[in-house]
């Protein structure tokens, strides 16, 4: 058997490729050369590559991920409320050829819209605010149930939150005097879909650690609150996260952003004037995890954006080398969808908005789906996704500092799940290590 | 390169086992065994390929002055030197950043040197190497003078990574002189695949949900010790389960290793709990350590002096932290309590009771294991006897619901149900042949599972690799 197993491998498809159900691009061939040997990684790239081309393995993961369930005895609640965290994986998609996206119907509607340069808030006074917040040991985002009590969803230590608003401080020293840094965290669709579907159990959410951050916050820096923004739409309509997915839906990504402009006095685009393709039966990496068939009925509709000005997007290599790159994947019906899944190191997209600002977005996967609704308010949006699966220095060819000088970026967005934000290296490390 | 791999499984061994069959002589074998052992021990890290020559090359020349040498005294300055050597490479590879550290620490000193990369496999191959030097010393085993023979014992890639620990006197006429029949051959690639099931299905499974449970924030008295259970269950599978594809491949090609698992597990007493598990490292010690200093027959003191110094160097070999130290040091007292004070009581006691006892004993032992930062081993063993936490947590109750089937296969296959059932088909022709087509129908099926759960899969190495 092994031996036929052996041959199989050789007639399997040996390119990259997209694996839907792990939402990554599979390895292709690994370079080989002295140096690869040595380090090894030549030999880590052959293992991956006959891992990644076995025989129908798309199936057969499928298969086995049936198998499993059969002997999960969690019931639909407790799978779409466990945490996917430990498990995600996430994609990432070489550049193909260009795709411009034509206008739609909508160019009146937009066009419409006083839509103008981003008016910098009052600058915060970090010294003064520190002088009256009250520290505590430990920040936390917590669920509030219906019986009054709390329920700590995640913990932030003060070290963590220092080194988090250490580096946003940093990034926005490199911004021009009247640019902006914008963060905000966003909770999986475990915690958030509790707010829609367990209202029996919970009844709100919040995180102080924003409030923490603030009082160190340098002029320039602004911290929105992802649970306070999100929070009146969970508690009253579907649809803002996925069920069978971790992620948010278009509509969670809109009104963070319709969060983040209100709060500057920018008024926005509304959700129904994009036209979007629709799947009505995405079943996303919570179902492909847990394949029950009860999770199977709460399959999501999937809305994939359509620009409403002609909009170019690249990938950027090597700083300045810009290669063609699709904006949205219509054909699948998988979260990847949005920009086409994640591109390393930066992506471009030139959005056709005549505002003369230009905003850099560093992100997770979520900002995927995040990123179009920025669109209509600069005349380019950039994108940097720090994780070590997509963001390497030797490809990027510069700092993110050299970067944002080289594109003349004015406002940087940092949009991070929790996955990726304060606890993690992307916020402890990653940010501030290829800033210079 | 990892057995559980499908790198190893459908290319590295079906190309090995080809090519070794198709030549016939043993001195051919022998070749295309040792080349694949060293492509096997480069797959991972060709730099510390170098490592493993130079110790086999140290050793070779020892072997070759003391057989040479007359006088005994020269003969015992020789096997010093080799066992040096040996050690000095182990030491600093392993434990100098450790040593080093801890004095820094304990004087306050800014100092700190940074960890080395561990040559994988060392502590195992290092220890193979020292018993052909002692073994030759003690006229226990032949000396090897064809370099390249030495060579393939200490990398033969079956055992080279996470054991068994072979000594050099039990296969030392293998390397010439071996056989291997259909039948050998049959035996050892079932044994194979009953390690790869053992390892895919269970270990890896059991490992899932500990993961799970230790990435949960809060721990509950329920969720320390199912985290501490499923992790015995998933130690125990995963390294019984990398010996058993070891024997396995070694059968396959005429090498018989010995047991290193006994279904330890059913132990009724720590000493009998140590008499099963790892078994070729506890023979390493009693043989090379703890019979040399004396064993027991100097005296109490003596005999509970050198338990203590072999419990803390199995402690110490298991890795440079002061967690397998105190893990060391607990195995170390909890036998010297069972010797010299409680051995009366524990005659005494029902079995069943003397059984729990141990058990609960094995758990914490695993508790002290897992944790190399003491901060998170207290709270664990904090949480275990019920200290600061909750009864039961969310997470717990989820991976009970998700993991719960094959942690249950597992506690049912750690006790010997199926070497019974074995017996009692073999007590009957009709039943045994009945038996021997539903067995293989079974190791059909955990094959084809075992690859199944394999195809997307990331890297799952084996817990000993770190060793």
């Amino acid at each position: 058997m092994i031996f036929l197993c052996g041959m199989l491998l050789w007639i399997a498809p040996r390119e990259e490729r997209m694996s839907e159900s792990e939402n990554r691009i599979l390895a292709g061939a690994p370079k080989l050369n002295f140096q690869t040997v040595l380090d090894s990684t030549f030999m880590g790239g052959v293992e991956r590559f006959i891992s990644d081309g076995f025989f129908q393995r798309e199936k057969l993961i499928e298969v086995s991920a049936n198998i499993k369930s059969v002997f999960n005895m969690q019931s639909v609640d407790d799978i779409l409320e466990q945490d996917m965290e430990q498990a995600v994986n996430e994609f990432v998609e070489e550049p193909s050829e260009l795709e411009i996206e034509q206008p739609t119907d909508n160019l009146v509607d937009i066009t419409a819209q006083p839509v103008t340069a981003i008016v910098t808030p009052t600058p915060t006074d970090a010294t003064s605010n520190t002088s009256e917040y009250q520290i505590k040991e430990t920040y936390t985002l917590w669920m509030e149930l219906s019986d009054g009590s709390t329920h700590t969803a995640y913990e932030y230590s003060i070290e963590n939150l220092d080194k988090a608003i250490e580096a946003m401080n940093a990034y926005r020293q490199v911004l021009p005097e009247d640019g902006t840094l914008h963060f905000m965290q966003i909770p999986y669709a475990a915690t958030a879909n509790r707010l829609v579907y367990r209202q029996d159990k919970y009844v709100g959410w919040g995180c102080d650690a924003e409030e923490y951050m603030r009082t160190k916050a340098v002029p320039g820096v602004i911290l929105h609150s992802g649970t306070d923004i999100l929070e009146p739409y969970l508690l009253e309509q579907e649809g803002l996260y996925f069920r069978t997915d971790y992620h948010w839906a278009p509509l969670g990504a809109y009104y963070a952003h319709v969060g983040i402009m209100q709060a500057q006095g920018i008024p926005t685009v509304d959700y129904d004037s994009y036209d979007y393709t629709i799947h009505e039966e995405f079943l996303g990496r919570t179902y492909t995890e847990n394949p029950t068939p009860q999770l199977k009925e709460l399959a999501d509709r999937l809305e994939v954006w359509h620009p409403i000005l002609p909009t170019q997007s690249y990938v950027i290599s090597n700083l300045t080398k810009q290669t063609n790159a699709k904006l949205m994947n219509y054909d699948v019906d998988r979260y990847i969808a949005y920009l086409g899944g994640t591109y390393g190191p930066w992506r471009r997209f030139v959005t056709g908005a005549d505002t003369g600002r230009r905003a850099l977005i560093v992100s997770d996967s979520f900002g995927n789906a995040f990123a179009p609704y920025m669109f209509p308010y600069y005349e380019e949006v950039h994108m940097l996704d720090l994780r070590p699966a997509y963001y390497d220095k030797q490809t990027a060819g510069a700092s993110v500092k050299a970067y944002i000088e080289q594109y003349e970026i004015d406002d940087i967005y940092i949009i991070l799940a929790t996955s990726s934000s304060m606890n993690t290296m992307y916020m402890r490390n990653y940010l501030l290590k290829y800033l210079e | 390169m990892v057995f559980s791999s499908l790198t190893f499984l459908l290319l590295f061994l079906p190309i090995f086992l080809a090519l070794y069959f198709v030549v016939g002589n043993i001195h051919w074998r022998n070749g295309v065994l040792l080349i694949f052992s060293l492509l096997f021990y480069a797959w991972g890290e060709p730099v510390w390929i170098l490592a493993m020559l130079f110790s086999t090359a140290v050793n070779y020349g020892c072997g070759l002055v003391i057989v040479k040498t007359k006088s005994s005294r020269k003969k015992k300055l020789v096997l010093a030197l080799g066992i040096i050597i040996s050690l000095s490479s182990l030491v600093y590879f392993k434990y100098s950043a450790f040593f080093v550290n801890s004095i820094t620490t304990l004087f306050s000193l800014s100092f700190e040197l940074p960890t080395l990369l561990l040559p994988i496999g060392i502590s195992f191959y290092t220890f193979q190497i020292l018993t052909y030097t002692i073994d030759v010393y003690r006229g226990d085993a032949p000396v090897q003078k064809n370099p390249l023979n030495l060579l393939l014992y200490v990398s033969c890639f079956p055992q080279l990574i996470a054991g068994p620990i072979v000594q050099y006197a039990d296969i030392a006429s293998s390397i010439t002189d071996r056989e291997s029949s259909m039948d050998d051959f049959s035996q050892g690639m079932r044994r194979f695949v009953v390690g790869l099931g053992k390892k895919v299905l269970i270990a890896n499974i059991c490992g899932e949900a500990v993961e799970a449970l230790t990435a949960s924030s809060g721990v509950s008295v329920a969720g320390a010790w199912l985290m501490t259970l499923l992790h015995a269950l998933q130690i125990y599978f995963d390294f019984s389960a990398y010996s058993d594809m070891a024997i396995g491949i070694g059968r396959m090609i005429g090498f018989k290793y010995k047991e290193n698992f006994n279904y330890p597990y059913i132990a009724h007493s720590i000493t009998e709990f140590w008499r099963r598990w790892h078994m070729s490292l506890s023979g390493f010690f009693r043989k090379y350590v703890y019979i040399p200093l004396g064993g027991n027959r100097k005296g109490n003191g003596r005999t509970a002096l050198n338990i203590l110094i072999v419990w803390s160097l199995t402690g110490l070999w298991h890795g440079a932290s002061w967690n397998f130290v105190l893990w060391g040091a607990y195995y170390g007292v909890l036998l010297l309590l069972e010797k010299f004070v409680f051995h009366k009581i524990l005659e005494k006691t029902p079995k069943p009771i003397r059984h729990l006892i141990t058990l609960v004993a094995v758990l914490f032992g695993w508790a002290i294991f897992y944790y190399t930062d003491t901060g998170s081993m207290i709270n664990q063993i904090s949480a275990m006897v019920g200290i600061g936490a909750e009864l039961i947590d969310a997470t717990t109750l989820t991976v009970l619901k998700k993991y719960s089937f094959f942690p249950l296969l597992a506690m049912i296959l750690s006790m010997p149900i199926l070497p019974a059932i074995k017996v009692q088909l073999e007590k009957k022709p009709w039943l045994e042949k009945t038996g021997n087509i539903v067995g293989t129908i079974l190791l059909t099926l955990v094959l084809v599972l075992s690859l199944l759960f394999l195809v997307g899969e990331s890297y799952n190495p084996f817990i000993y690799f770190r060793f």
